[in-house]
């Protein structure tokens, strides 16, 4: 479930963060924090961009607050701040130097499995990382967060059937490296959905 | 086709990344962004108890002084019973060296001032309301051209950049000596 869901802020500590009331700020940053570097973690995978990804994102919402008219949950409004960070941030030159965010033609099936180059210690955490960035960012978004494909579109700036394959894809990729991780991997996936392994 | 294969499998990676645990982000990651907010301006410092003395005012005063004598501005301009706030609705007039400054070193003077204002006393829990209006006033208008330099609606000419920098170096300067100037009145 997303980190997001659930997440309600007082009205007043809204109006006195739009103040720029400093401990205001901080109740938000402690009531929204963990889901927005969950998020960060999950879409960027390293600990130091996703930290500056946190960042970035109380930065905004900051700024952003007076602009704030309420028509969306404030969780709601910080997590589409959240996406808009990571993914500039996977669009970054950088990374496209980096080959983290092509431009959707990532050897998602028939590369090497992952078992092979990371062995069997491979849990899920493992798995949705070695996922490729665009892959990752559609399957979290989409299943954990909530997003439509047609959201999900929109934020990525590509085409509903665009999300929709991708999704299809990055799922039989996960299920691909945790059954091809054997043993611990099948483990790892079970403990999280409490199936038994091949059950 | 997709829901067919999950069925297959027996293994949902939706409801298994679901489930997956949040993470607490790193010890210290407020710090840092607040640090950050506050240099920039976004954030208004928490008060703090400070014992208002004579000799840590006169530790601020000297402190104000450098940063006067380092941006070259006017101490004061006013006589002890009234707010040093020279804000009119028409604008600031810029003196003939601040005209000529370049951004950068407005840029320079308005981080100058932001210490000189960190570093100011703190405001006292009793005030006028005037002297309040007057730096609630100065606040916002501090906080429009942050969000004009921010956020402007179509990119910013070197000029306009520079004329919002230095409304922004005029209005700090005056909630420097007004944050000063009340200090002095609440120890005297």
């Amino acid at each position: 479930m997303s980190g997001f869901a659930g997440i309600s802020v007082d009205e007043a500590v809204i109006r006195r963060a739009r103040r720029g009331d400093a401990g205001a700020h901080e109740s938000l940053y402690r009531a929204l924090a963990p889901a927005v570097y969950t998020l960060a973690l999950r879409l960027v995978k390293a600990p130091a961009a996703a930290e500056d990804m946190l960042q970035e994102t109380f930065i905004e919402v900051m700024r952003s607050l007076p602009g704030y008219r309420g028509d969306a949950s404030l969780a709601t409004w910080v997590r589409r701040i959240a996406v808009s960070k990571c993914l500039m941030h996977l669009r970054s030159a950088w990374h496209r130097r980096a080959g983290e965010l092509g431009d959707g033609d990532d050897p998602v099936d028939g590369g090497a499995p992952v078992a092979d180059s990371v062995g069997l210690r491979m849990d899920l955490e493992a798995a949705l990382a070695s996922l490729p960035a665009e892959s990752r960012v559609v399957v979290w978004l989409h299943d954990v967060e909530g997003y439509t494909h047609r959201e999900i579109a929109m934020v990525m700036q590509k085409t509903e059937s665009y999300s929709k394959s991708q999704l299809s894809r990055a799922h039989r990729r996960l299920r691909g490296l945790l059954e091809g991780g054997a043993g611990e991997a099948g483990d790892a996936m079970s403990r999280v959905t409490g199936v038994l392994p091949g059950g | 086709m997709y829901e067919e294969s999950r069925m297959e499998t027996g293994r949902d990676p939706t409801e298994a990344l679901r489930r997956l645990p949040q993470h607490e982000p790193p010890r210290g990651a407020w710090r840092q962004i607040r640090w950050r907010a506050e240099r920039e301006g976004l954030l208004r410092p928490r008060r703090r108890r400070v014992r208002r003395d004579l000799e840590w005012l006169a530790a601020g005063a000297v402190a104000a002084t450098v940063v006067f004598a380092l941006l070259d501005l006017p101490l004061s301009g006013t006589s002890p019973g009234e707010d040093p706030v020279p804000v009119d609705e028409a604008g600031f007039a810029a003196t003939p060296a601040e005209n000529d400054a370049s951004l950068g070193s407005l840029m320079a003077r308005s981080r100058l001032l932001e210490e000189a204002l960190r570093a100011a006393p703190e405001t006292p829990r009793v005030m006028r309301a005037s002297t309040a209006s007057t730096i609630a006033t100065l606040e916002d208008r501090i906080a429009m051209i942050d969000q004009q330099l921010s956020f402007p609606e179509r990119p910013l000419s070197e000029a306009e950049a520079r004329a919002l920098w230095r409304e922004r170096v005029q209005l700090m300067d005056s909630l420097v000596q007004l944050r000063y100037a009340q200090a002095r009145r609440v120890v005297l």
